[in-house]
């Protein structure tokens, strides 16, 4: 009996001890995403992080790029209410990029050649911006917080200074225009994690074969990614499609998730599709910050985008110390190689797990 | 009899359907053309200044707010709110304008980026005028000008005055808001001044607004404006603001005319009346004896181009959609100079 009474002691001790179990330091966090949906990386890469105990998710501001800005919200909307979230406030942010416009991406094709994926304006997907149909998942009868991203970010980093994690999933409009509008915002946010950009791939998916550094979500917005990747944050971090590659979803996984009876398990089962060339591109960014233990490669180099106007127009570039420009560039930690078998094991228990309810202030 | 009627209706009739605007403007000081524009607009019977939003370019956003704020002290209308907008253009910044200049050319006039007076941007040096006690919005100007054309949509004259960076963000942040918006009306850009200031003769095309920050203004030329009004630097240089006027002004007494006087800065490039012709041809049309209509934008290459004007007319533009622009390039001078010295000397209207 007493060594019970002294194992329960030490048992409540280790516990006090550790706040992250106690659920008092929960790491907040802002997603910046592209939320097309229904699941997907979009979708996902949100899950994961809504999923995690030791997140404070404090909302999710959306950007058009794989869709459009206002499909997108109510995807994220509707996911929310499916997991029973709806108190993470889904906030709308740019609508279009800063520069960039699409018919003078068409014309830029006919010069320079075509791109695989335009996201919201792939010709074989595109519809008007403001259309939003129903979801297969359910139209949402939430509505998105009365304020945009831009403001929002800025509000957040200055309400709770040093201690938000940006995570960008999609193209980095809306972090721009919060730099523009507060300059500080960057050294404010605790770091920024992101996914995008290339290196240098080794794949034969023809995205990438011809153009190593083309990807989708630095490409669709150069100037935003410019802006933010010469800022002043703490510590940035990048998922860039070399690691991306390595993470393929596959049918094994989702078959695997759809053994639970949660409601984002079923969600997933129900939604998650697997493609040809089926990568964990926002999911391995949310994943590897959940548990860093996951990126078994990384390397730190100066990363910018192209935003001369001709063949080169959203391309990464990239710098050692020794080769780097006169002007301000920032080192990014760049992730190349992962356990996947610890990857895969936090996506499907994530996803397959209850969903934690909001945490108490 | 009649002059006292005439004040009447005119007090009285005009004073309901007073034309709104919001000045988005570089308020470089003390005295000069930035400031004095506003003035134009404030001394105005038939014009409700909305506010000011102040965007860095001729000098630093927080020193520009300061000389804003310490004018309307001046001239006892600290009921119009300064809102603080952008201190850096989108893109373009000092470090890299600066190798720009190296590889293509120093521009005669860098404006905040000047190395002749460059300072840190948060730096509000002692301000000539007196520092102002008041104090700016606590709102940012992209938020202000969104919020305000959806409170009076389609009511709203946007008045521009120095680089595009403010409008360009409340366009990204509410892509309505040019169409909410009546009007823009701007000065900026340069085709093709007649003109041996060497500012202009290598570089026919450029001017300090668009080339701070083009990004900004070609996303703004190319918005969704019902009516976009130019005043370029082709008529910028027919203006002249003289000792003679600023002693006209001085003579009425008032602390505004008294402030004119005791800031113009007579001298080549800092008396062209760039802003206030914009303003007062806004107020009077008929100050504009020529005017073109093209389509306009700005380079946005990163070369020897970059932030230059670019123009076409329906014949020649490339493949897309805009608003066309009305461009002011030649005006009654005498009449404008009229105007000036009258609204300069005239009391300040009070707040409504």
């Amino acid at each position: 009996m007493r060594f019970l009474r002294l194992w329960c002691v030490i048992a409540v001790g280790l516990l006090l001890a550790c706040p992250k179990c106690m659920g008092q330091e929960k790491q907040k966090i802002i997603i910046d995403q592209d939320g097309a949906g229904p699941a997907g990386t979009d979708q996902q890469s949100i899950l994961l992080l809504v999923q995690s105990p030791h997140t404070d998710v404090l909302g999710v501001t959306i950007v058009t790029g794989d869709a459009w800005l206002d499909e997108e919200v109510a995807h994220t909307l509707r996911t929310l209410e499916i997991v029973g979230r709806s108190d993470i406030p889904v906030v709308p942010g740019a609508g279009n990029p800063l520069v960039r416009q699409r018919e003078e991406t068409l014309l830029w094709e006919q010069r320079y050649g075509k791109i695989t994926w335009l996201g919201a304006w792939t010709p074989s997907v595109y519809h008007a911006p403001d259309f939003v149909g129903n979801l297969p998942e359910g139209n949402p009868t939430t509505k998105p917080l009365d304020e945009d991203a831009a403001h929002f970010l800025v509000r957040m980093v200055r309400k709770y200074p040093n201690q938000v994690t940006i995570y960008e999933g999609g193209p980095m409009t809306n972090l721009a225009l919060a730099i523009s509008l507060d300059p500080e915002f960057p050294s404010l946010a605790k770091e920024l994690v992101f996914m995008g950009g290339s290196l240098n791939p080794q794949t034969d998916d023809p995205e990438f074969t011809n153009n190593p550094r083309h990807e989708f979500n630095l490409w669709f917005d150069p100037e935003a990614s410019h802006i933010v990747l010469r800022a002043n944050w703490k510590k940035i971090v990048c998922t860039p499609v070399d690691i991306s590659v390595k993470a393929r979803l596959t049918q094994g996984l989702i078959d695997q998730i759809r053994k639970s009876s949660t409601p984002t398990a079923r969600y997933i089962g129900q939604f998650a599709k697997v493609y040809t060339y089926d990568y964990m591109w926002d999911e391995l960014a949310a994943a590897a910050w959940l548990d860093p233990s996951i990126i078994t490669k990384t390397e730190t180099r100066f990363m910018d985008v192209d935003i001369d106007r001709g063949a080169g127009y959203g391309n990464v570039l990239t710098w050692n110390p020794s080769d780097k420009p006169e002007i301000a560039v920032r080192p990014v930690e760049i992730q190349l190689d992962l356990d996947t078998a610890k990857l895969d094991k936090l996506f499907v228990d994530l996803l397959s797990a209850p969903t934690p309810p909001k945490t108490a202030p | 009899m009649i002059l006292f009627a005439c004040l009447f209706i005119c007090t009285c009739g005009w004073a309901q359907g007073r034309r709104k605007i919001i000045i988005d403007q570089d308020c470089s000081g003390p005295g000069g053309s930035n400031l004095q524009a506003p003035l134009v607009l404030i001394q105005s019977p038939q014009v409700d200044v909305l506010g000011i939003t102040v965007v860095s370019g001729d000098q630093w956003r927080d020193e520009e707010v300061a000389h804003m704020l310490r004018l309307l002290e001046i001239i006892g209308r600290t009921d119009i709110p300064v809102v603080p907008g952008a201190a850096f253009p989108l893109v373009r910044n000092r470090e890299e304008s600066i190798l720009w200049q190296k590889r293509y050319g120093t521009v005669a006039y860098a404006g905040a980026w000047d190395p002749r007076w460059w300072h840190e941007p948060s730096v509000v040096p002692a301000l000539p005028e007196g520092m102002p006690a008041t104090k700016p919005s606590s709102e940012d100007a992209a938020h202000f000008l969104v919020r305000m054309v959806h409170e009076y949509p389609h009511e709203i004259t946007i008045y521009e005055g120095g680089p595009m960076t403010d409008l360009a963000l409340a366009i990204s942040i509410d892509p309505q808001f040019p169409s909410l918006a009546k009007e823009l009306v701007f000065m900026g850009g340069s085709l093709n001044p007649h003109t041996d200031d060497p500012e202009f003769t290598n570089n026919p095309r450029h001017e300090f607004n668009f080339w701070f920050d083009p990004d900004a203004a070609e996303i703004v030329l190319r918005a969704g404006w019902k009516k976009i009004i130019c005043t370029p630097t082709d008529i910028s240089i027919k203006t002249i603001m003289t000792p003679a006027m600023a002693k006209e002004i001085e003579a009425a007494g008032t602390p505004l005319a008294r402030y004119v006087a005791r800031y113009f800065q007579p001298g080549p490039g800092s008396d062209y009346m760039w802003d206030e012709l914009a303003a007062a041809a806004w107020i009077d049309p008929s100050l504009i004896t020529t005017q073109e209509t093209r389509f306009m934008g700005v380079d946005l290459g990163r070369g020897a181009g970059y932030g230059n004007t670019l123009t076409w007319t329906k014949n020649d533009q490339p493949a897309f959609q805009r608003v066309s622009v009305d461009i002011q390039l030649d005006l009654n001078a005498p009449k404008f100079y009229r105007m000036f010295v009258n609204l300069m000397r005239a009391p300040t209207p009070p707040a409504n």
